[in-house]
């Protein structure tokens, strides 16, 4: 089994999660006491309001459990290493035309390009005879 | 553009390209062996490819008549430039294709008749 890949966030999950077990034993145990309605009605809310946050709890920490099982998988896959594909030598070479033909025909492209004129500077010249236009 | 009729103009030809997808332009290095065109819509203007003083291809363009605008039924000469590798031509037309002006005349400081009024002898001997 890997590490945990989060193991901070399931000791903060698990302790948080221990503190709600005696409060939720105590709110049970006060529900079936000689209490007045209102009382027992405050106390099977707030029942109900530990109990839910346990079982959000409980839902993360299940899923931090398949996290770690997807993550094992994956480092028994071989990451963090790159995927390595090896080819029988027949393929090999086989490959090696496809991308020399490849190549051969990219090589005929190339990016549209446009002519710039930049921006003019002067020298001088005699005045022309010719009157024009 | 007015182009006075002594003026030689020189500009840079460079090529760019442009990404479809942000519109920036990238000038990019004249290939090797890559040569340069330019043509008038006249011939009142003359147009060449030189080479600068850094040996890179220029567009030259000069009057070759007095004037050429409006005034005369001319001007508004465009030019293009085009490159052996087939690019997309340059072009200089709308604001600006060329109206050849005279040179304007430069003002003379001229001496004129002398009219006489008096002083003193002076004391200085001279010379």
């Amino acid at each position: 089994m890997a590490d945990d890949i989060n193991p901070a966030r399931r000791d903060e999950l698990t302790a948080a999660r221990d503190k709600l077990v005696p409060i939720k034993r105590g709110l049970e145990d006060s529900v079936l006491t000689n209490i007045s309605e209102n009382l027992r009605s405050a106390y099977a809310h707030w029942l109900e309001s530990v109990t839910r946050r346990m079982a959000l709890i409980d839902n993360e920490l299940a899923w931090m459990d398949s996290l770690n099982i997807h993550h094992e998988m994956l480092l028994d896959d071989g990451y963090p290493k790159d995927v390595q594909a090896i080819l029988e030598p027949s393929l090999w070479e086989e490959l090696q035309r496809e991308q020399a033909d490849h190549e051969a025909a990219r090589a005929i492209f190339r990016e549209a390009q446009a002519i710039t004129i930049g921006a003019p500077t002067f020298t001088s010249q005699p005045v022309p005879d010719k009157p024009g236009p | 553009m007015e182009l006075q009729n002594t003026q030689v103009m020189h500009r840079p030809l460079t090529l760019t390209t442009t990404d479809p997808a942000t519109g920036v332009v990238t000038t990019i290095p004249v290939p090797a062996g890559d040569v340069f065109f330019a043509a008038a819509s006249s011939p009142s203007l003359g147009v060449a490819i030189a080479n600068d003083a850094a040996g890179n291809q220029e567009l030259v363009v000069n009057a070759l008549v007095i004037r050429s605008d409006a005034t005369n039924g001319g001007g508004s000469i465009s030019v293009t430039v085009t490159d052996s590798n087939g690019d997309a031509a340059g072009e200089l037309t709308g604001a600006d294709a060329i109206d050849i002006v005279p040179h304007p005349v430069q003002p003379v400081v001229t001496i004129g008749a002398p009219t006489f009024t008096t002083q003193p002898a002076p004391t200085a001997p001279g010379p």
